[in-house]
């Protein structure tokens, strides 16, 4: 028998003892993710329609939102043209310093979002909209491409309780707040990692690599689409009150702020584990 | 769609279990199914006269390889593993450990490669269309994913225990 034969029978024989609390099909929550999507994907699509029929559309909005040009401005398709056209973007992580918006937009199937840029092109006293522009390209490899690109712009002062906007159909999107997470920057022993994620995905994520081989996973998702397994306890935290899930293996302590649900994932080196006792631990240490 | 549901009902645990050889973790492997289900949801009507399984499997590769990135090594969570008297008797629990341990330290493209020739049974020609890489490249990426496995000490043995039936 060939490796590649012996291979094969020894991967199907490793996956057979499926788990069974896995084995039923989650039919509700596939469902439920298709109406997620088909909203999202709903008014992605509206809004690129009207910012067509629109013509200028986005070159307009923007002479509104931004002093007199230095240059004259012709068509959209002008040089003056920030970065390509207007695209949407699905979600905003407000910086701590309350004036820094980072942004995610991309582009789907095989394509890539190129030299993109954001801007603030109106604010008032309840919003501030954010336009990104951008080339959608043909991916060089199809197998990565439709990654998040973060673009960052800057208010001229802090957001506040004011909403941000997105240019392409003036609508808004999930919104989070590194205020709400620890600030693991600022502590020496976590480094950020480098990670990534689909441009269709409204969640948002930060790794770090830690003490011991140890890793952490901050993720803000809307509360609606949380998916969260069966607590084993609560805690206090900073000024949060969050649910504890997981195993010694990797724990998860989750928090709710408005509509916004945050989490943070501690994983123990690999074969190595982490009592719950240390997790909460080390949960008031990062919120001191 | 009625017809969607009843293939999900039936098609679920092998596409799990694709997925868990991509993932390493039953937790994350659902959240992929789910995910690819979710997407192949609108496209249904042209996939039900087709081949579903290898394209949600394929699907299930070029999803994997566009999520959240993490570091190499730790990248793969461990579920914990189940004990208890009996509940192992055969080593199945022995041999998983083994195998997702082996495939942990795979890089993610050899991985793919791996699940769709030898779990998916696709050729080496639809791998490479699949992945949009070449069928020298898949060629490579096996070579290199069975020579690291080779490497792993238990799973050299699972592979002549193996050979050996």
């Amino acid at each position: 028998m060939s490796t590649e034969r012996k291979l094969a029978e020894l991967l199907d024989a490793a996956t057979t003892d499926v788990p069974a609390d896995r084995l039923a099909p989650p039919l509700a929550a596939i469902h439920g993710r298709v109406r997620r999507r088909r909203r999202m994907l709903g008014a992605v699509t509206a809004a690129a329609v009207a910012a067509v029929l629109a013509g200028g559309y986005s070159f307009g909005h923007r002479m509104l939102a931004e002093p007199a040009p230095q240059v004259p401005v012709g068509p959209a398709t002008s040089p003056t043209a920030a970065s390509g056209p207007a695209v949407s973007w699905v979600s905003a992580m407000v910086d701590r310093n309350d004036t820094t918006i980072t942004v995610y937009a991309g582009a789907s199937g095989c394509q890539e979002l190129a030299q993109p840029r954001a801007r603030v092109t109106a604010q008032d006293a309840a919003q501030v909209t954010i336009e990104v522009t951008g080339q959608i390209v043909p991916a060089g490899d199809c197998a990565t491409s439709g990654q998040a690109v973060g673009v960052v712009a800057t208010l001229p002062e802090p957001l506040g309780e004011r909403e941000l906007v997105d240019a392409v159909g003036l609508r808004s999107h999930p919104t989070y707040f590194e205020r709400h997470l620890p600030d693991l920057q600022s502590d020496d022993r976590w480094s950020t990692f480098i990670g990534g994620w689909q441009s269709d995905d409204v969640d948002w994520y930060q790794g770090y690599n830690g003490p011991n081989g140890s890793t952490l996973v901050l993720r803000a998702q809307p509360s609606e689409s949380v998916q969260q397994r069966a607590p084993v306890g609560t805690v206090d935290f900073g000024p949060y009150q969050g649910t504890i899930t997981g195993s010694s293996v990797m724990w998860t302590v989750w928090w709710q702020v408005g509509d916004t649900t945050y989490s943070l994932r501690l994983e123990a080196v690999e074969g190595g584990s982490l009592t719950l006792t240390q997790f909460k631990q080390e949960l008031s240490r990062l919120w001191t | 769609m009625d017809d969607f549901d009843a293939y999900v009902a039936v098609a679920w645990p092998r596409l799990l279990r694709s997925a868990w050889l991509l993932t390493g973790d039953w937790h994350r492997a659902e959240d992929l199914v789910q995910t690819v289900l979710a997407r192949a949801y609108g496209r249904w009507p042209r996939l039900r006269d087709g081949a579903p399984d290898a394209y949600l499997r394929t699907m299930l590769a070029t999803t994997y390889l566009t999520w959240w990135r993490r570091k190499a090594r730790n990248e793969v969570p461990t579920d914990p593993l189940p004990d208890g008297p009996g509940r192992d008797a055969h080593g199945q629990v022995e041999m998983q450990e083994a195998m997702r341990r082996a495939l942990a330290v795979l890089p993610r493209q050899q991985r793919a490669v791996l699940m769709l020739r030898f779990h998916a049974d696709l050729t080496e020609a639809d791998t490479a269309r699949a992945l949009n890489i070449s069928v020298g490249t898949v060629k490579s990426y096996t070579a290199r994913a069975l020579a690291t496995l080779r490497d792993d000490a238990s799973l050299r043995g699972l592979l002549t225990e193996e050979a050996q039936r």
